[in-house]
């Protein structure tokens, strides 16, 4: 039985004279699978070739067996997807929002009436359903954005960065609801991320995407990558460093123009809870400075130059 | 037995959501109608009296400046032409370029619906919006004060013509909106577009009349005739309205013509819509 549901052949990107893409050649199979790569790595003008938001400068793409330009519709009939940085009609409300997107999905009206509120319910957003959608906050997006990808159990789930800007409850609740849409393989998911602990034991296989270029990443190469031990915070409790310092999990503690960088012992998930505990919302990522990425991938892409 | 429920309809619910999209800020829009509105009864009239429309009874005098408007001075129809070809292109590239900008095509496109759905739908929602505001200040305007001043065959006649130099407008707003893609310099080059176009057709005027009358803002006018066969309407001979110089055996063939490139526009507008969509980076 044939797995394969992404295929590209030397897909290459190119904006002016700069390619984004570099002739990537993958074929991604059902599953739960992971991108990870550095900003700038190119991830989402992959993710937006897959969705047919962006017409490939050179190669092939197909989802489903079809081309991901040409039969973009009928790829998004049966796929769920967020990008980065949805942007949505600034003048309905996210109730009207997801009404419509069951219309267009031709979901029964019956249906709609029940899993509007439920939807909403599960990402806190059910108080804020009559709010147009316009004065949301980015956070509040996104996650409209993840309910409105899951609207219609698809078979495919497409997510672009779906955890970042949410704060730590809710990026567990987040990454939950997609565990568990896996786990019954009632769908599949290819899903990018900064955070390489949000995925692990969850992925069956991870993609690293660095400068247009992309591979599989063998089971060595992430337990290197998780051994990182940094995490990035953006707090608004300006006490929060001092906080940190005294606890026995962090090793160090320093600014940066983007917030607080922790060096820390034990688990990703330890840590997490112990920020939780002070400032329950705070943002919080795994942190990798690039020579870091460099290090893991400068190996792995090596001898395979794209002409440009 | 088979409902087909409207409610249900995929796309009508899409167009719906456009509409309300484009009444967001309708205040914007409604003073523009308004300004038209009253540009409709000074332009050109008064002067053929020779009164201000201010200093007389406006119930009595304001059917006979409308007709001598219509009969006598074609400013009425170019003054129209010129108000909305500066205005409408700022509303209709803010729209458009402000959604591309902010990429609520490309989330929209996410969703199950096709690119040429999604372009239709964005320039039926606009010309429709235009056209039912226009249509009901005409309306409005002929209940309140225009006693007498239309025949009733004049309403759908009327809002033929300005939704089609409407949808004119449009399709060139969408064409340089999808192509410039910011909301500033899209809405700077419309309305360079729309001048050069006009001021073209002025040159083109004592030249070749055909080239002339295939311009945006003759067409419209070019219009007046074509409803004139069907509905045998009260027009003003065209030669009136269109000047001395025009070749009668032309005008279906004009007309024809003009809708021809409206349909072409259309055409390249969909081609640019959906090969040059894309969301470029800085690098």
């Amino acid at each position: 039985m044939n797995n394969t549901v992404i295929t590209c052949k030397n897909l290459k990107k190119r904006f002016n004279d700069t390619y984004v893409l570099k002739g990537i050649n993958l074929k991604i199979d059902k599953g739960f699978n992971a991108v990870i790569g550095p900003n700038g790595a190119g991830k989402s003008v992959f993710f937006r070739i897959l969705l047919g938001g962006l017409y490939p400068s050179q190669g092939e793409a197909r989802f489903f067996g079809y081309d991901c330009w040409s039969e973009s519709y009928k790829i998004r009939e049966k796929l769920g997807a967020m990008i980065e940085d949805p942007s949505y009609p600034g003048s309905i409300s996210c109730e009207d929002y997801l009404s419509l997107i069951f219309k267009l999905r031709n979901i029964p009206r019956s249906g709609t009436f029940h899993e509007v509120p439920r939807l909403l319910k599960l990402v806190d957003l059910y108080d804020e359903k009559s709010k147009v959608i316009n004065k949301f906050s980015s956070g509040m997006k996104k996650k409209l954005a993840f309910i409105a990808a899951i609207i219609g159990e698809p078979e495919f789930l497409l997510l672009d960065e779906p955890l970042a800007n949410l704060d730590v409850i809710m990026r567990e609740k987040v990454k939950g609801i997609i565990k568990d849409y896996c786990r019954d393989n009632r769908s599949s998911v290819l899903m990018s991320t900064h955070v390489i602990s949000d995925i692990n034991n969850i992925a069956d296989k991870y993609i690293i995407m660095h400068e247009g270029e992309a591979d599989f990443l063998d089971d060595l190469k992430i337990k290197r990558l998780l051994r990182s031990n940094k995490l990035r915070i953006v707090s608004v409790n300006v006490s929060l460093m001092n906080i940190l310092l005294e606890s026995d999990k962090v090793v160090a503690v320093q600014k940066d123009n983007n917030g607080l960088i922790v060096e820390y012992k034990g688990s990703f998930d330890d840590i997490v809870n112990l920020i939780s505990g002070f400032d329950a919302g705070a943002f919080v990522e795994e942190f990798f400075d690039d020579k870091f990425i460099l290090s893991l991938v400068s190996n792995l892409f090596e001898g395979d130059q794209v002409k440009q | 037995m088979k409902v087909i429920r409207l409610s249900n309809n995929r796309l009508l619910n899409l167009l719906w959501m456009e509409i309300k999209e484009s009444f967001r800020y309708p205040v914007f829009e409604i003073i523009i109608c308004v300004l038209l509105f009253f540009l409709f009864l000074t332009a050109g009239g008064a002067s053929n009296i020779g009164l201000s429309i201010n200093s007389i009874n406006l119930f009595t005098l304001l059917p006979y400046i409308y007709r001598s408007v219509v009969f006598y001075d074609k400013r009425y129809l170019l003054n129209i032409f010129l108000f909305e070809a500066l205005i409408i292109p700022v509303i209709v590239n803010y729209r458009l370029a402000q959604a591309i900008e902010k990429k609520e095509v490309e989330t929209l496109l996410l969703l199950p619906i096709k690119r040429a759905e999604l372009f239709f739908i964005k320039i039926l929602s606009i010309f429709l919006v235009f056209t039912i505001i226009n249509s009901t200040l005409y309306i409005l305007w002929r209940n309140l004060l225009m006693q007498n001043a239309f025949w009733y065959s004049d309403y759908p006649s009327m809002i033929i013509i300005i939704a089609y130099q409407t949808l004119q407008i449009t399709i060139v707003s969408i064409l340089i909106s999808t192509v410039v893609k910011r909301f500033v310099p899209a809405t700077i080059v419309s309305l360079l577009a729309f001048q050069a176009i006009y001021y073209l057709s002025e040159i083109f005027r004592n030249t070749y009349n055909p080239i002339f009358y295939l311009m945006p803002p003759q067409s419209s006018n070019l219009l007046f005739t074509f409803l004139g066969y069907f509905g045998d309407l009260p027009y003003p001979h065209f030669d009136q309205i269109l000047g001395n110089n025009f070749d009668y055996s032309l005008s279906t063939t004009l007309i024809f013509g003009s809708i021809t490139i409206l349909i072409l526009a259309v055409i390249s507008g969909y081609y640019v819509f959906t090969k040059k969509l894309e969301f470029e980076k800085e690098q």
